[in-house]
């Protein structure tokens, strides 16, 4: 093979990056565009400054810590960005907020970069053996019902999660109001989420299981759901109105 | 589809209905009741997605 059949792609020299180095560059994006304007703003305390340049280091220490530690580097990558900038955020003033509040292009622009953050955290692109050495990447099996039946199940939850959006509108003060909302989207989320790994489950290469001790693994959270059930029926029975 | 798929689909349904419920009382501020739903709700979608999660092949 020549030299230039042998040298890799940018695609795969991105790939040999890591997880951690690839999400570097859109957390010092979103850095600079939402954190740093804030924490060496005018009338901003030190802690803030402190705090702000510590997220910094980490998030390019994070790279050079995980070829030695990958689950450590991961950690000070995405908490350690992650619980200073909320730190910084906390201890703004309201007036440092305010030019962040009314100027869009801005705010945009910081959605963008903690988007991009997020999606290069979780989902770095890495190469097929990696994914595989991990557990990422398994191949699927078909299980004979050409996938109606999975589209089913998506469906319900994605139905699910858009009705519970129809519910809770009847808060009367506008914090509570915002709460059962933030539930809501949560729990839609989770809801797709679920129905996802259902539908994954279904078609991973599995060892054969009696359903007995099938059942047997998601007994901590039928028990669970069963204790909740019978305290509610005591309550019910000897408290209740 | 098997008895097992069901059953995961029936669990998410309760858990919907849970959360749905926990999320009435969170709006008319009954946060005990609240809790006592989205923990149900929780709880029923955890045991939905381990009851389909496959052995090691």
């Amino acid at each position: 093979l020549s030299d230039t059949a042998r040298r890799p792609g940018p695609l795969a020299r991105v790939m040999d990056l890591g997880a951690t180095a690839q999400a570097t560059v859109p957390g010092f994006y979103a850095w600079v565009v939402t954190v740093a304007p804030i924490a060496f703003g005018r009338g901003a305390q030190s802690v803030s400054k402190g705090a702000a340049l510590i997220g910094l280091v980490l998030l390019l220490l994070a790279p050079v810590c995980e070829r030695r530690w990958p689950s450590a580097g991961r950690v000070m990558s995405i908490w350690g960005l992650v619980t200073t900038s909320l730190l910084v955020w906390v201890l703004a003033t309201s007036g440092s907020l305010v030019p962040m509040r009314w100027d869009p292009l801005r705010t945009v622009a910081g959605l963008i970069g903690w988007a991009l953050f997020a999606l290069a955290s979780v989902a770095p692109a890495l190469p097929p053996r990696e994914l595989a050495k991990e557990g990422l990447s398994r191949r699927l099996e078909r299980r004979g019902d050409s996938g109606r039946v999975d589209a089913l199940i998506v469906g319900a939850a994605i139905l699910l999660a858009a009705s519970l959006q129809c519910v809770g509108w009847g808060a009367e003060e506008p914090e509570r109001a915002v709460l059962v909302r933030l539930v809501s989207l949560g729990a839609g989320v989770m809801l797709v989420g679920a129905s996802a790994s259902i539908v994954v489950g279904r078609h991973a290469p599995r060892k054969k299981l009696a359903p007995a001790k099938r059942a047997k693994r998601a007994l901590v959270p039928l028990v669970l759901l069963g204790l909740w059930v019978a305290a509610a029926a005591l309550y019910e029975m000897f408290w209740g109105r | 589809m098997h008895f097992v798929d069901g059953i995961a689909v029936s669990l998410l349904v309760i858990a919907a209905g849970a959360i749905a419920f926990g999320q009435m009382a969170l709006a008319r501020s009954d946060d005990f009741a609240a809790l006592y739903w989205l923990v149900a709700g929780l709880s029923s979608l955890g045991a939905a997605v381990q009851i389909t999660r496959p052995g090691k092949a």
